[in-house]
């Protein structure tokens, strides 16, 4: 069944696309697909289309051959039927309206991920009035998500976003569509919102050990005397077990964590320059890779980059500055 | 023999029930189907004999079938369709009607159930059986039929919503059946508003489209276009009503309440028939009176033409509002076209008004025609009374006292042969209304006296409530009307002669029904019946000349195109903001009492104050108003103390918890400030 529909859209999708383009260029204020805006985008009358699904121009004709069989006999129940059924299609209609009509996206965020991963990307919409909106669903390229936005709550569905390649790529058309509650009319609205999603760099996949030295890692094992242990802080989401200081916490009932001072010199280094055989693409995967087994480790990791450097530092804060700008190299 | 027949039921299980059907989830389906069977009741119940309950089983099988996900065989569902085809055709003797189209419909709306699978099949079937609904209704309109068509409707309306919400992806939180049930009532009652502008404004037709389709002899039981005497006997069991009288002034007296129907002048020795050349003649002109009753007549579907006025009909008062309506020369009402619906009509009429006084001589002739050869005994009879000297008054008389005499009135009277009157008037000298009406036209017409059979219905019931007067199927009669110089058609009833009661009590039924445990019924069946007549009026008559006069009401001339679609939009732009008015204030109540009193408490003091956001606290949002309002600051960092602890506390108390809902749907800014 798929392939069939598949085999029967084949003839219709690029005249389709062809209409699409050409409404786009002639009337842009119409269809608003070429600008992103920026957030909040308050979704209202003079952005919503409809047009009757295909099993809705179906029975709207159903519905009108009945209404001139009714007229025809001068049937009065029957008549009443036909208006009965459609003034329900047209509150059906308005009901779908309605749904759109005065929510609006606030929000757009996606935690960064690699590229190749999928994106999550958070859409939070807020509907005003009190009205409950139903069924409504997302869709972008492939992905598509049904939700609901109750009266007086944040929506927050999540769309995932396949991602190929590193940089901030901004979110791009969204359409924002409802068949509630019949399934005879689609109503839709486009959202293009002023929103980027940062995608990391690739992680290459077998890349050589870190530079520097390659005993550090034994070293680390050791617990080297030149490695002292600092002090001991508050266990933080994200701490290795390793440096779970165990004994203490089961004595203080709540967990710590080791806090090393590394000697200066004991840092690693992540040259962009270093790397100069390489094409640049697989440069920046080594780094990030290199970077993300530093931050793997606990290590002081500093990243030099044409024109900036990252660091020295360890932690979250550190690994995404540094995934950023690489993501960002040009 | 049963082992080989439970290895051939074995076999044909495991072929139909194994095979999984693909696509369509069961509750998606137990939707289509349960739409789809409450679409076919109302159609089922009006075809003839064993056929509705046949196929209402078929679908119910069909049902069971889909639910356990058998996939039925293509051979077999042909064979079955085939089958169930052929059966509606023999059942209705292989005419094409309208009553062989439903059957036909409703064995393909039973049959489409065997092969629903997919979203297409399932919307296939519902579409069609919205047609199925609307076939039931131009078979029948009674409130009956109504109520089982809403019910079809709503059951269609929820199977596309379920269909809807399984193409675009259930939710996790699909409402349950009474949820949904009450979503598509809440649906169709915002929608109602605008069904109803569009029934009463919509243009009606004052003529049809396209002719209606003759009903391929498949009329309804009822007075026919000829008659035989023993044809109307099976109508005096119907009690269904024929048509309902109001009057606008008196009340005629029972035995005056004679309904004109067909007016028969051709005979052949057996059977009566309407001459339709005399139908073309316009009726002698007549001098109007003062004293006519002024009635309203609402007449049930006949599938024929004649409208029973009140004997002796005047021509139809403003007869350009209602143009289907003609006056026949001989005094019958004639509707333009076969009146499939119920028909309302504005009639006036003078009982026993002298009409066509004068007649051509060669037009008396024909009202003296008999067949030659029939009925020989009978002739000898009248040539014998003639000898006597006796004149028109007389042999009427004669003939009247003969009946009285020695006849009885009987509904299971032997049938007659070739010489009909012969035998009825010499040998079994028992019959009904048809027997004695023919009878005597035929004794009068052999001695030259201008005679003819009228039918009609005699009689009717008078409902107090309604004030009206309710006339039966069982109350058919057929009577004589004698041509008098200088006196017109005089109306003889012979039966009267034989069983007065039945014309003065207003047909047996009335009689019958006020005995016995009916008797006790009858308030009620008096109600019922009003009832009945009221949706008659109001709905099932409502037609073009209605919506004028309507219209006509308002000011609006139904003439003018224009006036009319602005009377339209007008309609329907008020309707549509009445929907969309419910539509927006349709607010879901939350479920929680406590929620929903601090969501009206929140409303009232956003009207006076700063409005709440979505996201604010409780407590924030009160020091927001608090400042705003100083003077109920107390009040409402007390409420909003309380409702925090209620809603996210440990320790909930029931008892302070009620007083707290009390607290703050009591509250009022105003109130507070005193």
């Amino acid at each position: 069944m798929p392939e069939r529909r598949a085999l029967l859209r084949r003839p219709i999708e690029p005249l389709w696309l062809w209409l699409q383009t050409q409404a786009e260029q002639r009337l842009p204020a119409l269809t608003r697909l070429r600008q992103p805006e920026p957030l909040p985008i308050g979704i209202h009358r003079r952005r919503i289309y409809v047009l009757p699904s295909g099993f809705g121009a179906f029975f709207c004709a159903l519905l009108f051959a009945m209404a001139v069989g009714a007229l025809n006999y001068n049937n009065n129940p029957a008549l009443m039927l036909v208006f009965l059924i459609g003034s329900s299609v047209h509150t059906a209609l308005l009901r779908g309206y309605l749904g759109l009509s005065g929510l609006s996206l606030i929000e757009v965020s996606a935690a960064p991920v690699h590229a190749g991963e999928n994106a999550e990307l958070r859409l939070r919409f807020v509907g005003e009035g009190k009205r409950a909106r139903r069924g409504l669903s997302l869709t972008r390229g492939e992905s598509t998500r049904v939700f609901e936005c109750r009266p007086e709550r944040f929506a927050s569905p999540e769309l995932s976003m396949p991602t190929a390649r590193r940089g901030l790529h901004p979110v791009g058309r969204i359409k924002l569509s409802t068949r509630y509650p019949l399934g005879l009319f689609v109503v839709w609205s486009w959202l293009n919102p002023q929103a980027e999603v940062l995608v990391y760099p690739r992680l290459e996949d077998h890349a050589p050990p870190l530079p520097g030295d390659g005993g550090l890692g034994s070293q680390r094992r050791q617990r080297s005397p030149s490695e002292e242990v600092h002090g001991l802080r508050e266990y933080r989401p994200g701490d290795p077990l390793r440096l779970m200081a165990w004994k203490r916490s089961a004595q203080l009932g709540r967990p710590l964590v080791r806090e090393f001072e590394s000697p200066a010199g004991l840092e690693v280094v992540l040259d962009y320059a270093a790397l100069a055989g390489l094409p640049q693409e697989q440069r920046i995967e080594r780094l990030a890779r290199w970077l993300v087994e530093a931050e793997r480790r606990g290590l002081r990791s500093v990243l030099r980059l044409p024109e900036q450097q990252i660091g020295p530092g360890r932690g979250e804060a550190q690994l995404h500055a540094g995934l950023r700008a690489l993501a960002l190299l040009p | 023999m049963s082992a080989a027949a439970s290895r051939l039921l074995a076999e044909l299980h495991r072929r139909i029930v194994r095979r999984p059907r693909a696509m369509l989830p069961r509750a998606v389906f137990a939707w289509c189907a349960a739409a789809a069977i409450a679409a076919l009741l109302p159609l089922g119940l009006q075809l003839q004999g064993w056929l509705g309950p046949i196929l209402i089983l078929l679908g119910l099988l069909g049902t069971l079938a889909g639910l356990r996900g058998a996939h039925i065989p293509a051979w077999l569902r042909l064979l079955l369709t085939l089958g169930v085809a052929g059966l509606v055709l023999y059942i209705y003797g292989f005419k094409f009607g309208r009553d062989t189209g439903a059957g036909l419909l409703a064995t393909m709306l039973a049959l489409k159930l065997l092969e629903t699978h997919r979203l297409r099949d399932a919307r296939a079937l519902l579409s069609f059986s919205l047609f199925g609904i609307m076939a039931a209704f131009l078979l029948d309109q009674s409130p009956t039929t109504l109520v089982l068509a809403l019910l079809a409707a709503v059951l269609v309306l929820s199977a596309l919503a379920r269909a809807s919400e399984m193409e675009s992806g259930t939710p996790a939180d699909a409402p349950g059946l009474p949820a949904r049930l009450r979503a598509t009532g809440l649906l169709m009652l915002l929608s109602l508003p605008l069904a109803v502008a569009g029934f009463l404004l919509f243009p009606r037709l004052a003529q049809p489209l396209w002719g209606l389709p003759d009903n391929a002899g498949e009329a309804r039981t009822g007075l026919s276009d000829s008659m035989a005497p023993g044809d109307i006997s099976s109508l005096f069991i119907d009690d269904s009503p024929i048509l309902r009288a109001q009057f606008f002034g008196a009340r005629p007296a029972n035995a005056d309440l004679y309904w004109r129907g067909p007016v028969f002048n051709e005979f052949d020795g057996r059977r009566w028939t309407v001459s339709p050349w005399f139908s073309q003649l316009q009726p002698a002109p007549r001098d109007p009176t003062d004293e006519a009753l002024d009635y309203e007549l609402i007449q049930e579907p006949t599938d024929r033409r004649w409208v029973m006025g009140l004997d002796v009909p005047l021509q139809p008062p403003g007869s350009e509002a209602d143009p289907e309506l003609r006056l026949n020369r001989d005094r019958s009402l004639i509707a333009r076209r076969p009146l499939l619906q119920v028909s309302r009509h504005r009639l006036r009429s003078v009982p026993g008004i002298a009409f066509d006084t004068r007649m051509p001589v060669d037009l008396q002739r024909r009202f003296t025609a008999l067949p030659e050869g029939f009925n020989p005994r009978t002739a000898a009879l009248i040539a014998d009374w003639q000898q006597r000297g006796l004149d028109t008054d007389q042999v009427v008389r004669e003939a009247l006292q003969l009946f009285n005499r020695e006849f009885s009135y009987s509904l299971t009277p032997p049938t007659l042969g070739r010489h009909s009157v012969d035998e009825f008037v010499f040998d079994t000298r028992e019959g009904y209304c048809e027997h004695f009406s023919s009878s005597f036209t035929v004794m009068l017409r052999m001695a030259g006296v201008p005679a003819r059979v009228v039918t009609g219905y005699q009689g009717g019931f008078y409902n107090a409530l309604g004030d009206y007067i309710v006339v039966r199927q069982s109350d058919a009669h057929a009577w004589s009307e004698v041509w008098i110089d200088g006196r017109g058609w005089v109306r003889i009833d012979p039966t009267a002669a034989v069983a007065a009661e039945r014309i003065l009590s207003g047909g047996e039924q009335a009689s019958d029904r006020r005995s016995g445990w009916i008797g006790a019924l009858g308030p009620l069946l008096d109600a019922a019946d009003w009832l009945r007549h009221g949706w008659n009026s109001a709905v099932l008559g409502f037609n073009s000349a209605r919506q004028r006069s309507l219209l006509l009401s308002l000011g609006i001339d139904a003439n003018d195109w224009r006036q009319l679609g602005l009377a339209l939009l007008g309609g329907l732009a008020i309707a549509l903001g009445l929907t969309l008015w419910l539509v927006m204030r349709g607010a879901p109540k939350a479920s929680d009492p406590l929620v929903a009193a601090y969501l009206r408490f929140c409303a009232r003091l956003a009207r006076s104050g700063p409005a709440r956001a979505p996201h604010e606290p409780a407590l924030r949002y009160a020091e927001r108003a608090a400042a705003a309002l100083p003077e109920c600051a107390d009040t409402l960092r007390e409420l909003s103390a309380g409702y925090t602890h209620q809603r996210y506390g440990a320790d909930r108390d029931p008892a302070a918890r009620a007083s707290l809902i009390r607290a703050l749907r009591g509250f009022r800014v105003s109130r507070t400030r005193r």
